[in-house]
């Protein structure tokens, strides 16, 4: 259950246009986002997976949709009416950057950024 | 370099010198003590990693050489993010290789305020000398055709302000500008301790063992007799390494975790910690940030009020981390403009402390406590950082804050910055030290001048907690030289 809002969170951070394979990416970026997860000590692993539970029961309560489930306009409207919730700020944060980290790790979308710049 | 995996370890192991870590302190002591012939086994949490599997995948390698994969919050208002490196050389390893003498100022402050009488700038001048022939230590060029232009940026504003600003001395060899020290060196430019002082140790007779997790110190009265170590990544294995003497150079956290842990010292503790606040300026000309490399010029201006100004590593993924609370839309757009951006690292010295427990398992949980002078500092080091940026032709500037959009003058970052919250600024941490100070005054230390813990006659520590506050400044080479000169006084008493 808790996975789900992780993934609507990933989902909502990859949305760039310049996207290699946009369903490898999720599932690659999820995978690495969910093995950092894993890893945690128990107490911080404990209310990362507490807020993520709260956060698809609000949304099912609200949508009747997880949030991975969501299209990307509600999706991210209820993760701006979410940043009013007590630690969501530090939840989201820590997806996020897990997310962006792994994302950027693909030689395409360097290429699609044309970042490749010549060396002097 | 041989290094024993877990697949080398059956049954119990024994050994006159036990080092626990492998990071700057814990190097320095394995090689002057087998460099005299002593019987020395070094033991890691971590893995060995080969310059040669160091690639430009920064995701996976953060994941492996960082303790949490990168991910270790220290909780508070605000939460801080810190990270170390857990593999074979430790932090150094995943460190920009700043290697600075320790400040005479410093030092000064040291003995007055803590009380350590017997270090001083004479004594450790030799011992920096040789670190710095050890490490090949240079300082980079910053010039227009030295691919580091968001060095000379900041070079440039700060003269045009008349603010102080140097080369930075660095322990790199041949470097070519891969921009990826903090996720390991893959030409083996950077002289970490893997690629340095282990090696040495090694040749020299001393045996180090990786993925070994050291869980708990056996004693005998003030006699410790061994080591409960966990060998592999399953948890499963657990072998004693008995020792005639022990030196921890595990580092700042996980040194007094341990003692904790093994009842040596008593629970609940502080600790003292750099912060690092990261601002990404966009320049009119393209800077190609990427083709240089981390942290080759410093803005000082500023050091002995706690704060000091560096140009950073810039890779797609490091910015995007930067933005991680903005919406992708506003990542993209910022992105697009990628080859005129820089990144700056602005370190504080804050006066607040960071507290580890002990208490809840394996893993210590760290909390931070920033004092209101503290709130103050950050904020008058991102007007600092924002006047010498703007000074440097910066055209924008994206402040450390959630959901602050950028800056185009210092009067907006003013207003910016008096209407944020403390909790709205985003601090990582990569240097803790001072968890168990040495000094006379450091309150009731429990470390003599010879880095031995109070009441263990054999039991002996020589990494980042033994320095009596934080410095303001990189640590390694004060960590280096003091384990150097410990290392000294050691081996003069056996």
């Amino acid at each position: 259950m808790w996975k789900s809002s992780v993934r609507g969170i990933i989902l909502s951070q990859i949305q760039f246009s310049f996207q290699a394979e946009p369903d490898l990416d999720l599932e690659r970026v999820s995978s690495q986002v969910f093995s950092m997860l894993d890893n945690l000590a128990w107490f911080h692993r404990f209310p990362v997976v507490t807020i993520a539970s709260v956060t698809t029961i609000f949304c099912v309560i609200r949508y009747r949709k997880s949030l991975d489930a969501l299209s990307q306009k509600k999706r991210q409207q209820f993760i701006d009416n979410a940043g009013k919730l007590p630690f969501w700020g530090l939840f989201h944060k820590l997806i996020s950057s897990i997310t962006l980290l792994h994302y950027f790790d693909n030689p395409v979308i360097s290429r699609n950024l044309n970042i490749a710049s010549p060396r002097p | 370099m041989q290094v024993h995996g877990p697949e080398h370890i059956t049954g119990e192991q024994r050994c006159d010198h036990l080092i626990i870590g492998s990071g700057a302190g814990a190097s320095v002591s394995g090689l002057e003590l087998a460099r005299q012939g002593h019987d020395v086994v070094m033991i890691e949490e971590g893995r060995h990693h080969p310059t040669a599997s160091f690639g430009p995948d920064i995701g996976k390698q953060t994941a492996e050489l960082y303790r949490n994969g990168g991910i270790t919050p220290m909780l508070g208002l605000p939460s801080i993010a810190f990270a170390e490196g857990r593999c074979v050389g430790g932090t150094t390893v995943i460190n920009g290789g700043l290697i600075w003498r320790t400040p005479p100022w410093i030092l000064q402050e040291w003995r007055e305020k803590y009380g350590l009488r017997s270090f001083d700038s004479e004594r450790l001048e030799r011992h920096f000398i040789s670190i710095e022939e050890n490490l090949h230590v240079v300082r980079a060029a910053v010039s227009q055709n030295s691919g580091n232009l968001d060095s000379l940026r900041l070079h440039e504003g700060a003269r045009e302000l008349g603010w102080k600003s140097v080369l930075v001395p660095r322990a790199i060899r041949h470097c070519k500008n891969s921009n990826l020290c903090p996720t390991g060196c893959p030409t083996g430019a950077k002289q970490s301790m893997a690629l340095t002082y282990l090696p040495r140790a090694t040749d020299h007779g001393a045996r180090l063992y990786s993925e070994c997790r050291a869980l708990k110190i056996e004693h005998s009265g003030s006699k410790i007799t061994g080591v409960v170590v966990q060998v592999g990544s399953t948890g499963k294995r657990i072998v004693r390494f008995k020792c005639d003497h022990l030196i921890l150079g595990a580092g700042a956290i996980q040194t007094p975790h341990l003692l904790r842990r093994s009842n040596l010292i008593p629970r609940g503790g502080n600790f003292k910690f750099h912060i690092n606040l990261k601002f990404v300026a966009e320049f009119d000309q393209p800077v190609h940030a990427e083709n240089g490399t981390i942290f080759t010029a410093q803005m000082q201006e500023f050091a002995r009020d706690g704060m000091l100004l560096m140009a950073s590593n810039i890779k797609p993924a490091y910015v995007a981390l930067s933005f991680a609370t903005r919406p992708a839309s506003e990542i993209e757009s910022i992105l697009s403009r990628y080859e005129n951006l820089g990144t700056y690292t602005a370190i504080i010295r804050p006066k607040g402390i960071g507290r580890i427990s002990s208490s809840f398992g394996q893993q210590p949980l760290l909390r931070s406590k920033l004092e209101k002078s503290d709130d103050q500092l950050i904020r008058d080091s991102c007007l600092k950082t924002v006047k010498v940026l703007f000074a440097a032709k910066a055209r924008k500037i994206y402040l450390p804050l959630a959901g602050t959009p950028f800056v185009t003058s210092c009067s907006q970052a003013e207003q910016a910055l008096a209407s944020a919250r403390i909790k709205d600024f985003e601090l990582v941490s990569v240097h803790a030290m001072s968890s168990l100070p040495m000094g006379s005054r450091c309150g009731d230390s429990l470390i003599d001048e010879k880095g031995k813990l109070a009441n263990c006659r054999n039991l002996y520590i020589m990494d980042a907690s033994i320095l009596p506050s934080n410095m303001g400044e990189s640590p390694q080479g004060t960590i280096m030289a003091f384990a150097h000169e410990l290392s000294e006084r050691y081996i003069d008493s056996h």
